[in-house]
């Protein structure tokens, strides 16, 4: 039988963004999911489609820009229109207190190379025309953007598609074949996928598959609540944060505002199932209107729940386990895997290619819990 | 002229407009008399207001359509409050209306 | 399924979504390149059940359609409706928040680490914000 070189477990816009980046490299992939792509619920669901540098953990910073520079050049390379803009970032405070923070970040950000500043007064005003006038100062970053996470998704599907690589739709993964502490094959219920790596990019739910072959992922299943309104005139080109106060404000090219900002909602991890929590919507639409008041008369017309994976300390999995051979891991995005997607696909790819690991890469190892054998199998 | 679609009788309905007080609400700025308690949407078409807006991308003209609140094509503006279907809302005296004009100017572009 | 050029013609100017504008040519060049299977993904793709009737006029003209290019029964994936059932303001909405004890904040306040700290958990801004 022939063996893929790698099977990529989850189609979510991490696992289809590496299949596409493997095939590109002319290596033998296999992209599968347990359930069919862009509908399923899961973390790409919940995405708001930001893409910002700003407002990371700083090692994640060098990953960041470097996706950002795939972003700009990725609607030719995937051949299909993604709405991506770079039309900025600011996240904001009306506290004074919070200014020296926000100071603060920002200059950490600069010395790491990054393109921001902190913005005042009539100057951000004047930059964001319909921000409340509580608001005092911003942290303004010009490059960063947004684009529509469900043609992102699905053009990285068709274009690795067509750069040769192999699809299967509902076909879960139920662990690993491991010879020799090496991994020789994906289990599924139809049949064993013989590879020689398998990238386990499912989100929460690698955690049930990582756990049959005795590894424990430190994550927790978040339902997270996004609401949409209807199309409206452009008022707003960049993406809105405010600091302490859960909101991430957009308008996308077709002019619907979409808003998110970590609010819960409710949903079964193991069903797909999601409901909504309507004290989310009242009060994310408070958030909203604190904000940017000129939304007021605005219609919500849909609300949403997608269930993300967050890791204990909030940053992602990626990389190599050795234990089994084999398995790399790309999990646990903990709510800010679609800005780095590309980013982690490519370098993936490289590993996988290679041998070498970027530097961009390495803090995620899972080497960082540095936890005794024994408590791995909890 | 569109007074002439009006239906003042009904073998059932009461839609006689005998004895009903006119009351002004105001639409895009402009005052217009309407019969009170009449569906907004027949007010606004029996002034000569069928075109309430446009559709994105078709740039196809929108108006009163299923009549029933399950099309959307005959959303308005009520104070200050977005897409409201008027095909369900009575008018009510001093109400400001606003057709909405500039909803589509969206620059999406869909593709295939 | 042979067409001759007018029924072409019809399907570059059929609009199906009318509240998106979608024709019903997107909407059949999306099933042909990406492969969908169902109306979601399609909607996803296109925005056609996108608008403010939220797919009630277009969802079964779609579902039919489906069925005609790609074989997929009728009825295999109804469209996924979301609440809320008619669209309501972010105003109206935000007027009702005080109603509402749950929940006290975001789950986490997810963009907002100024250093390598943890950002606040929901606890932390829970107790902020009493």
């Amino acid at each position: 039988m022939k063996v893929a070189d790698v099977v990529v477990i989850g189609a979510g816009i991490v696992g289809s963004a590496t299949a596409y980046y493997l095939a590109k490299a002319g290596i033998d992939v296999t992209l599968i999911d347990r359930r069919i792509p862009i509908t399923s619920g899961a973390a790409t669901q919940a995405c708001a489609g930001g893409i910002r540098q700003q407002g990371r953990v700083p090692v994640e910073l060098p990953l960041a820009i470097y996706s950002i520079d795939l972003w700009t050049d990725l609607e030719a390379d995937l051949e299909a229109d993604l709405d991506y803009r770079q039309n900025g970032m600011t996240v904001v405070t009306d506290d004074e207190n919070l200014i020296p923070l926000l100071t603060d970040r920002v200059e950490q950000e600069q010395s790491l190379g990054l393109d921001i500043k902190l913005i005042q007064g009539s100057e951000l005003h004047d930059l964001i025309p319909g921000l409340s006038p509580r608001i005092l100062a911003g942290s303004y970053c010009p490059t960063d953007g947004h684009a529509d996470p469900m043609r992102t998704n699905n053009a990285f599907i068709v274009a690795a598609q067509r750069l040769g690589a192999h699809i299967r739709w509902k076909c879960p993964s139920e662990g690993f074949a491991i010879e020799n502490n090496r991994i020789t094959a994906v289990k599924t219920p139809q049949e064993n996928i013989h590879c020689r790596y398998a990238i386990l990019a499912a989100g929460y739910w690698s955690r049930a598959i990582a756990a049959a072959s005795g590894l424990n992922l430190p994550f927790q299943a978040f339902p997270l609540q996004m609401m949409v309104s209807a199309r409206r005139p452009h008022v707003l080109d960049q993406v809105l944060g405010w600091m302490g106060h859960g909101i991430s404000l957009k308008q996308v090219l077709s002019g619907g505002f979409v808003i998110g900002g970590g609010w819960p909602g409710l949903g079964n991890s193991e069903t797909y199932q999601t409901h909504l929590m309507p004290g989310s919507m009242a009060k994310s639409a408070q958030t909203t209107v604190e904000l940017f008041p000129s939304l007021s008369g605005v219609p919500v017309v849909r609300a949403w729940v997608g269930i993300e994976a967050f890791c204990e300390d909030e940053m992602q999995i990626i990389g190599p386990i050795h234990d089994p051979e084999g398995l790399i891991l790309a999990a646990g995005f903990s709510g800010h895997g679609f800005a780095i997607g590309p980013g982690v696909g490519s370098l993936l790819a490289e590993y996988v290619n290679t041998g070498q690991m970027s530097e961009m890469l390495t803090p995620f190892s899972m080497e960082r819990f540095n936890k005794p054998t024994e408590e791995k199998l909890e | 002229m569109t007074e002439a679609l009006r239906l003042t009788s009904h073998p059932v309905l009461d839609v006689s407009i005998e004895g009903r007080k006119t009351i002004t609400i105001t639409v895009d700025g402009e005052s217009l008399n309407v019969i009170e308690g009449e569906i907004l949407a027949a007010a606004l078409w029996v002034n000569g207001l069928i075109s309430l807006g446009h559709n994105p991308n078709t740039d196809s003209p929108r108006g009163m359509y299923c009549g029933i609140g399950h099309c959307y094509e005959c959303r308005v503006t009520i104070d200050g409050v977005e897409d409201v279907r008027s095909c369900l809302t009575p008018v009510r005296k001093g109400m400001h209306i606003s057709l909405q004009k500039s909803e589509n100017k969206t620059t999406s572009n869909h593709g295939d | 399924m042979s067409k001759n050029s007018s029924s072409q013609q019809t399907d570059n100017v059929l609009i199906i979504c009318r509240c998106e504008g979608i024709r019903l040519k997107q909407i059949q060049a999306s099933i042909r390149r990406a492969g969908v299977q169902t109306v979601n993904q399609i909607k996803k793709l296109t925005r056609a059940g996108m608008g403010p009737c939220q797919g009630h006029t277009c969802a079964k003209l779609i579902e039919t359609i489906l069925a005609a290019e790609a074989n997929i029964p009728l009825g295999s994936e109804p469209y996924r409706s979301r609440p809320p059932v008619r669209s309501i303001s972010i105003g109206r909405l935000a007027a009702t928040s005080d109603q509402f004890d749950e929940p006290a904040g975001p789950v986490r306040v997810v963009m907002m680490r100024t250093s390598d700290e943890q950002s606040p958990t929901r606890a932390e801004i829970k107790d902020k914000n009493e």
